[in-house]
């Protein structure tokens, strides 16, 4: 038995401007409920925008919100991210062997998602996702019955109509296409498809395998060339460029502690700084001290001088005095006769206006101010001798201001400068070595490519093996069409036991439509919505079955969008039912529903009995409490429109925040 | 005021009459013998005499030569301010003319646009050319500097006087 293909959602992400938005699921059962309105189908859709739908019609939280979808996904085991522009449809969808958070570290390739499309440098997004899942790519007969018919690809997309059901295909008339004869056909052909049945499957098969042949051997030459050219070149080897990355990394935490610390250090050290400032600053006040005083000496001087002055002329005058007096004569007191007007003139009264002096008093005069001159000339000599004191006295000062000052550059120049040239240095080569570290960063992404050319021929020798395999085992036993249906059927008889329907006879495969019969009525002819919810539902579910025993190009994923839909939980614009049929099956019977949803849990926990991957997502207004109650775990997001109970908005939850 | 304790040289008696007859050597006649100096003039010439400051202003202002002066003359206590009174005080003037002429120092002229004029008698010349001393060397020094003015008019002497003062 050959390895079966899976999917296996692991996030959606939507990258919004504020924030982004991210819904994380698990292998199993992952159910999604909540008030209508909320995105909860709007996951579903941007899934299957995903994986190439033609487009998503986005609500404008979105519109507003996001900028682009990110969907993380396991095809077969190997991590996938697949971006894709919601605004855009036309645009490539960009594929990334990587998570959600290492896509900085690969190239990715680019698809066109749809083949009316020009191929994008890697082709088409079908095609990728077929390869990948291991899955034929073959071509079908548009008219089967036709022998000359036109051959159109047979896409993803046909396939994933049996992986995904949406709201309005669910228990809908026209589900798969019933009562649509192109439509039905294609989903016939799939379903052929599926178990290998199309008469050309051999042959395509055949040409598959030398189609995929070729790939691997083209991919070989191309790795050689290409490890060849990485030789010639002396480019790294990844474990190299690993290490020279490390050592680095390495490096450029030993600098940058290594700036931090000298930041430090140009702060501690000017404590010594600021010492030696305030130590200059007391010189210079004590210089100024000094200078002030002597303008003081100077100023007494001046004024010393002065009076000096005025006692020599005096001296000057006073000896005067006495040489005049001697010439000319006496005073005398008589009184004589004016010679004009014969009036008597007294001389008395002159000795009033003027002094007349005793000649020993101006001896005695001069002496004394002699006397004084001699002190105001030691005074003045004292005031000069405190000038020359102080002169010195500034000389010393001056000469420590000097020393202070020169200390104080040196501290400078020594504390801070040498730091400054170290921190500038330092600097220089962090940013060196920041270089490096992304030349290396990017030469490891080129290798790590080299190396993807390398697992792809791996992955492609795999397929190419599986292949084989199947091509013999088809040739050693072709299925029938009729095999199938049986198995089928019965499998569909046991599902309506599970869920206790009414009347359980007549159920088979039709032959025709391969649609589910139940009481011999063909599906498009049942009238009640609900049986047709129950039995679509279950159409589904036991293809999903069936992958587990036989080999089947179908993966084991399901999405179902409204789980609860004409079963009496769905809004009333889902009325294309019988309403008193859908009494008389009882298909409101809530224990019914609860069964449905047993019947797919137990699925999970088969495939994981078997080692299956398989992945169920459900969405609905409401989940069976008991359900609710025993698997809260595989409850993935709980949505309430009013945020009763702390319960995120929706999808875009901070929409109304930012109105 | 007569018994003072101390010396006041400048208010000496016989220092002052020594000082006018200097006055009356150099200045009291034109150069034909005409005697110039009245009481108002004695003034005049007295103040500048006294106070040299003003004195190498004026000159230099009229540009009628100058005095050089020495440090005790300049940078003394009193050529900081300069008093003025003396030079309004007639009497002192007045008093000094009368002991001159007690003396028999001065002689004495009328004019009638002058009014009263003195000149040194001979012994008055005589006594004049006696005073030797350092200051009174000094003050003839002045005073043969003042010569270019001995021929203004009082008016014009006093109209330059009021200049310089004004400029302190």
């Amino acid at each position: 038995m050959t390895a079966k293909p899976s999917i296996l959602i692991k996030q959606l992400i939507l990258v919004g401007h504020r924030k982004n938005y991210i819904t994380s699921f698990n292998p199993g059962v992952n159910i999604i409920y909540g008030d209508s309105a909320t995105g909860k189908s709007s996951i579903l859709e941007l899934i299957n925008y995903a994986f190439g739908s033609k487009g998503f019609i986005y609500e404008r939280e979105i519109e507003t919100s996001v900028k682009y979808l990110a969907l993380e996904v396991a095809l077969n085991g190997t991590t996938f991210l697949i971006r894709r522009d919601i605004f855009q449809p036309q645009k490539l969808v960009e594929i990334f062997q990587s998570s959600f958070d290492e896509t900085h570290s690969v190239y990715p390739k680019l698809f066109a998602p749809d083949f009316s499309l020009d191929p994008g440098p890697d082709g088409y997004l079908s095609d990728f996702l077929l390869s990948t899942l291991n899955l034929p790519i073959l071509k079908v007969r548009e008219a089967p019955t036709k022998a000359d018919s036109s051959m159109v690809r047979l896409s993803f997309r046909d396939l994933f109509k049996y992986n995904y059901l949406k709201q309005d295909d669910v228990g809908s008339k026209g589900f798969l296409g019933s009562g649509n004869w192109p439509l039905a056909n294609k989903n016939k052909q799939t379903f052929k498809y599926i178990f290998n049945l199309l008469d050309s499957t051999i042959t395509s098969l055949e040409e598959e395998l030398g189609r995929i042949t070729g790939q691997k051997t083209r991919l070989d030459n191309k790795f050689n060339s290409i490890s060849e050219f990485l030789r010639e070149t002396r480019f790294e080897s990844s474990i190299e460029l690993t290490d020279s990355r490390d050592e680095l990394s390495r490096q450029a935490v030993v600098l940058e502690e290594h700036l931090i610390s000298i930041n430090k250090s140009i702060v501690s050290d000017n404590i010594s700084y600021q010492f030696l400032k305030s130590k200059l600053s007391e010189v210079s006040s004590e210089i100024k001290l000094h200078n002030a005083s002597s303008e003081r000496n100077l100023a007494a001087i001046e004024r010393f001088s002065r009076l000096k002055n005025d006692y020599l002329v005096d001296v000057e005058k006073l000896k005067s005095i006495s040489e005049a007096k001697a010439l000319i004569g006496e005073i005398s007191h008589e009184s004589f006769a004016c010679p004009i007007c014969e009036n008597a003139v007294r001389l008395s009264d002159v000795g009033e206006s003027y002094q007349i002096d005793e000649s020993k008093n101006v001896t005695h005069e001069i002496n004394s101010i002699n006397r004084r001159i001699k002190d105001i000339d030691l005074l003045i000599q004292q005031e000069r001798d405190k000038i020359g004191v102080a002169k010195s006295q500034i000389i010393d000062l001056r000469a420590d201001e000097e020393k202070a000052r020169r200390l104080l550059d040196l501290e400078t120049s020594q504390s801070i400068t040498p730091y400054l040239a170290e921190r500038d240095g330092v600097s220089a080569e962090l940013a060196t070595v920041r270089e490096k570290l992304k030349q290396v960063e990017e030469n490891a992404k080129i290798r790590r490519q080299h190396r993807l050319l390398y697992e792809e021929s791996e992955s492609l020798a795999e397929s190419i093996l599986k292949l084989t395999e199947k091509l013999r085992d088809l040739r050693k036993a072709a299925p029938s069409l009729d095999e199938v249906r049986q198995t089928l059927g019965d499998l569909l008889f046991s599902y309506l036991e599970k869920v206790n329907i009414k009347d359980r006879t007549d159920i088979s495969i039709s032959k025709s439509t391969l649609l589910p019969v139940l009481r011999n009525r063909d599906y498009g002819d049942i009238t009640s919505g609900g049986l047709r919810t129950i039995l679509s539902i279950g159409y589904l579910s036991i293809l999903f079955k069936l992958t587990f025993y036989r080999d089947a190009n179908l993966p084991a994923f399901l999405m179902i969008d409204t789980v609860g839909k004409y079963l009496g939980k769905t809004q009333t614009q889902y009325s294309d039912t019988d309403k008193s049929e859908d009494v008389r099956e009882g298909v409101t019977d809530p224990i019914k529903y609860k069964n449905m949803y047993s019947y797919m849990l137990s699925l999970a926990e088969t495939a994981e009995d078997q080692g299956i991957t398989c992945q169920i997502l459900l969405v609905d207004n409401d989940v069976p409490l008991d359900v609710q109650r025993d698997n809260s775990g595989f409850i993935v997001a709980h949505f309430n429109s009013r945020g009763e109970n702390g319960l995120p908005l929706g999808l875009i939850d901070d929409a109304h925040l930012h109105q | 005021m007569n018994k003072l304790p101390f010396v006041i040289p400048d208010r000496d008696i016989n220092l002052n009459l020594g000082l006018v007859l200097l006055i009356f050597e150099n200045v009291g006649l034109s150069a034909r013998g005409i005697p110039l100096l009245n009481n108002e003039r004695i003034s005049v010439f007295f103040y500048l005499i006294k106070n040299p400051t003003i004195l190498q202003k004026t000159l230099q202002r009229y540009g009628k030569g100058t005095v050089v002066l020495k440090e005790n003359e300049t940078a003394s206590v009193s050529s900081i301010s300069v008093n003025l009174d003396s030079l309004f005080d007639r009497s002192w003037t007045k008093a000094l003319v009368k002991h001159l002429i007690a003396r028999n120092l001065i002689e004495t002229t009328y004019r009638q646009k002058e009014g009263f004029l003195y000149k040194l008698s001979r012994k008055g010349e005589l006594a004049a050319s006696s005073l030797k001393s350092e200051y009174f060397s000094r003050i003839r020094y002045f005073l043969s500097e003042l010569k270019s003015l001995k021929s203004e008019s009082t008016s014009n002497i006093n109209k330059m006087l009021n200049q310089s003062f004004r400029e302190e």
